[in-house]
């Protein structure tokens, strides 16, 4: 793409754009840093996950569609979530197979569509951004980002640029937290319990922050953390870096 | 603890208040997840095993139908015989017509997790057989009136006492002052009262993890030796299995093989990998019987699992097939054109179908007529 500027469109996710938007100002704040333009279309909505994995095909492929126009002609759609940005890129082009107007479509936005972190280092290059902190974390790799989108090395290679930062790797980092959307609120005993023996696994890192790009996982944790009394940060990974950055400017008025 | 999936947040929520059950599940981490971890490291390419073994697993998903006949015709090639069981009532009473056309009472098995899924031992026992499991943790927990409490460690929920103890009460022909306190006295108690089983039985049952399409073969693994003595000792054996352990040959279940013991215990390879095809030739001076060889092939709800596009293409290519494993409540099996609008099966698979279609729904037509339907070509 050198010599254009990259138009990307910033998928907000329903979590951060109603629980946590800090997280989308911090999206827009790196993605302007990496050089791209950035579009917040408004006709965007939920991508059609809950749905989808609740079988409810007909809502997820109606969601679906409105998300392939809500982005069409950008050169790029990223999202601040493996989650969502998996279902877009991995379950998009089978939901709509079927589908003669938006078959094709939905392979092309699939194509387009990236995780955060992912975007930032395999498309930006981005590889330097002088930051610091003086902060002991753990990463914690969300299902989606591992298993959909093999994101794995990404957020840590953008953690690695930040002086300062000791990463302490979990012991079990491939083991599902227990959120997994619908599942949290089908199983909550089972899903809890998984957060547990999560939350236990962070302990004993010794990091005083749980970082992830997954605001679900997160929300999960931080939750029974905070019932439980522990005490641990927990910052997606866009917060994280902007943090860090010399001027914590997020974009907020 | 109950094995119904209709059952499973009940029993979740049981098994996440027992604490020693919650005991044994995190000792599973350092007996498997990590072993595993080891294993994948020793081996070094795994990841690129992995997506070979998925795309193995793809095309037997996409190529299900057609490998299925193909596995059972090989199956009759070599002298057994293949039952097809569209759900868990069809696959148990497949078993017991098996057991009873064969004079059998006694029946040892080896672990079988889709015979936990059906229900066998219950039913067996409720017919009138005597079923007698012969892996140590399934043999202790059936004792125990048990469920497993894992599919490769089924008794992993209990200790080395609670073991003793139900020994005691069950192996009531042994001496009572017996110690049975190391683990090595357990084993050898079990051993030797298996034993007796072992040659005393009338049939053998055991599971398959794979089954090749080519050679009509079912593969086991076990650590225990327990499958190979299922099937070699007593006359009739009988493999009961789902429709997807279906794979187009032997080599590409050797990759599966290479991925499924790594990934279970952290073996590179298990004990004993049996494979098991046809009858086991007789030894003419130990036995003179004839030995008979049964596959039982089990739907209960697999290929609703199918990829939407692929129910479509069953009932186009293979109608009879499809009827065989769609439910009732499935409704019709109607054939319909495919997307371009042609009207398949392929004609050279057809000499295959016939007996399909002219059997009863789930039962196997005669063997005769299958030989003569094939010779007539068509």
């Amino acid at each position: 793409m050198s010599g254009k500027e990259r138009h990307v469109g910033l998928f907000v996710t329903c979590l951060v754009d109603l629980l946590r938007p800090e997280i989308g100002f911090a999206t827009a704040r790196l993605l302007e840093m990496a050089g791209c333009t950035v579009v917040v279309p408004s006709a965007q909505t939920c991508c059609g996950q809950p749905a989808w994995n609740a079988g409810a095909d007909d809502h997820a492929r109606a969601l679906a569609r409105q998300t392939i126009d809500a982005f069409a002609g950008l050169d790029y759609v990223v999202a601040p979530s493996g989650s969502c940005a998996g279902t877009i890129k991995r379950h998009y082009p089978t939901m709509l197979a079927d589908d003669a107007a938006y078959a094709a479509k939905a392979r092309d936005l699939a194509d387009r569509t990236y995780e955060l972190s992912a975007f930032l280092v395999r498309i930006c290059g981005m590889n330097d951004l002088a930051a610091r902190t003086n902060t002991k974390i753990t990463y914690h790799d969300s299902c989606s980002s591992l298993r959909d989108l093999g994101v794995r090395n990404e957020p840590r290679a953008l953690l690695a640029q930040i002086a300062g930062t000791e990463l302490c790797e979990l012991s079990d980092g491939e083991v599902c937290c227990g959120f997994g959307g619908m599942f949290s609120a089908k199983y909550p005993e089972i899903s809890t319990h998984m957060a547990d023996n999560k939350l236990a696994d962070v302990e004993s890192t010794g990091a005083e922050m749980l970082v992830g790009n997954d605001l679900g996982c997160l929300m999960h944790l931080e939750a029974r953390a905070k019932h439980q009394k522990r005490n641990l940060r927990v910052r997606h990974i866009a917060e994280f870096l902007c943090e860090a950055m010399p001027e914590p400017d997020t974009g907020k008025v | 603890m109950s094995a119904d999936p209709r059952q499973f947040k009940q029993a979740a929520s049981q098994a996440l208040k027992n604490p020693r059950l919650q005991t044994a599940l995190g000792r599973i981490k350092s007996h498997f997840v990590h072993k595993r971890a080891e294993a994948v490291e020793r081996f070094g390419a795994f990841e690129a095993l992995r997506h070979e073994g998925h795309a193995i697993r793809d095309r037997a998903i996409a190529n299900l139908d057609m490998l299925l006949v193909q596995f059972e015709d090989s199956v009759r090639a070599r002298g057994g015989q293949v039952h097809w069981a569209r759900d868990a009532d069809e696959a148990r009473q497949a078993v017991a017509d098996i057991l009873r056309q064969a004079g059998a009472r006694t029946v040892i098995k080896g672990k079988s997790m889709v015979t936990e899924e059906i229900g066998l031992n219950d039913f067996l026992e409720r017919e009138g057989f005597t079923p007698v499991e012969t892996d140590l943790g399934e043999y202790i927990v059936q004792l125990r009136h048990e469920a497993p409490s894992h599919i490769i460690a089924p008794a992993f929920h209990l200790n080395k006492e609670d073991i003793a103890q139900t020994f005691r009460e069950a192996h009531t022909g042994l001496a009572p002052e017996r110690a049975l306190v190391e683990r090595s006295a357990l084993v050898a108690e079990a051993r030797q009262i298996l034993r007796r089983q072992f040659e005393s039985a009338d049939a053998g049952i055991t599971g398959a993890n794979f089954l090749t399409a080519a050679e009509g073969a079912a593969v086991l693994v076990t650590n225990e030796g327990n499958g190979d003595l299922s099937r070699l000792l007593p006359r009739t054996h009988i493999v009961v299995t789902g429709i997807e352990k279906v794979v187009a040959n032997l080599s590409e279940a050797s990759v599966l093989l290479r991925l499924l013991t790594r990934s279970a215990t952290g073996q590179e390879i298990t004990s004993y990998v049996t494979i098991m095809a046809g009858p086991v030739a007789d030894d003419a001076a130990a036995n003179t019987a004839t030995r008979d060889f049964h596959v039982v092939l089990i739907d209960n709800g697999r290929s609703d699992l199918l990829p939407q596009s692929l129910p479509g293409l069953w009932r186009d290519r293979w109608p009879c097939l499809w009827r065989h494993l769609s439910r009732p409540h499935r409704g019709g099996a109607q054939s319909r054109p495919d997307r371009a609008g042609r009207c398949l099966p392929p004609p050279q698979c057809l000499n295959l179908l016939r007996p399909l279609c002219g059997g009863v729904p789930g039962r196997n037509p005669p063997a005769a007529d299958h030989a003569k339907l094939a010779g007539q070509g068509i």
